[in-house]
């Protein structure tokens, strides 16, 4: 009897916790920089969302927001790419998505293509 | 036995609450009336939770980005209000009104929110008890992006 109740006490404390999952770790709003070969820094900011594992979002959400013409998740190594067609031309970023259980410091950093030009990225989760 | 069930009740009670206490306090505590707040930014995080709601703006300085976070009402305040959970989408443009934290650090009170597309205001259900909303229709020092 009194085991069963330490149970029912116990999964209620936790459900707490249970409730600050958020499913897919490419999924929320980013905010990062694009930093070009030259030097030249680009905020920018991304919405990504999951439907059972199929992701898409958008760049710089808002008014001026760009769909996302393409999102893949590599599961293996963790590296997303995101595609996307800037009015500045089209975008590539490809990059590791890391800290993935951390709830503030997630963190997708890697490199991205824009026409000619290249450079690096560092996103955080908001 | 009793003594048992009644530690477990009350280390659950605590294990429950202990958030939401450590959320709730006054407004003077933590807001200064004085600092106020009239800033501009981008929305890119909100969050729906008790006993106040939560949001954060990208504000383009001289220096950089910062980022600035306001203290709403409660959920089921705002609702009242009008508020629903999309009224806030990420990447809104928004202006808000306010007052600072007392610590000078980038949080704030919000007493309004206004769109910045359509100038529309929202009142956030501060907690300062001396605060009187605005209700006149013209929106003071905004003019519509659409």
């Amino acid at each position: 009897m009194l085991s069963r109740i330490a149970i029912f006490f116990a999964c209620l404390g936790l459900s707490a916790l249970l409730w600050a999952q958020t499913g897919h770790p490419a999924k929320g709003s980013w905010s990062g920089n694009l930093t070009s070969a030259s030097g030249q820094v680009t905020r920018l900011r991304l919405l990504i969302d999951d439907h059972n594992g199929e992701l898409s979002g958008a760049v710089n959400p808002g008014r001026n927001a760009v769909e996302m013409s393409k999102v893949t998740l590599d599961a293996a190594t963790w590296t997303l790419t995101i595609n996307a067609k800037m009015p500045e031309g089209d975008v590539v970023l490809t990059g590791k998505l890391s800290n993935l259980g951390s709830w503030l410091n997630r963190k997708y950093v890697g490199t991205y293509k824009q026409g000619a030009a290249t450079g690096n990225f560092d996103f955080t989760i908001n | 036995m009793k003594t048992t069930l009644a530690a477990l009740a009350t280390l659950t009670a605590g294990l429950l609450f202990s958030a939401q206490t450590s959320a709730h306090h006054s407004f003077a505590a933590e807001f200064d009336a004085d600092k106020k707040l009239d800033i501009a930014g981008v929305v890119t995080k909100v969050e729906w939770t008790n006993p106040h709601t939560y949001f954060w703006i990208e504000v383009e300085g001289k220096e950089g980005v910062d980022v600035w976070g306001f203290e709403m009402g409660s959920p089921n305040g705002l609702m009242r209000r009008g508020w629903t959970k999309d009224t806030l989408a990420i990447g809104t443009e928004v202006i808000v009104r306010g007052t600072q934290a007392r610590d000078g650090s980038t949080r704030g009170n919000a007493q309004a929110v206004i769109l910045a597309d359509t100038c529309t205001r929202l009142f956030a259900g501060t907690s300062q008890r001396d605060f009187v909303e605005d209700e006149s229709a013209k929106v003071e020092g905004c003019t519509p992006k659409q």
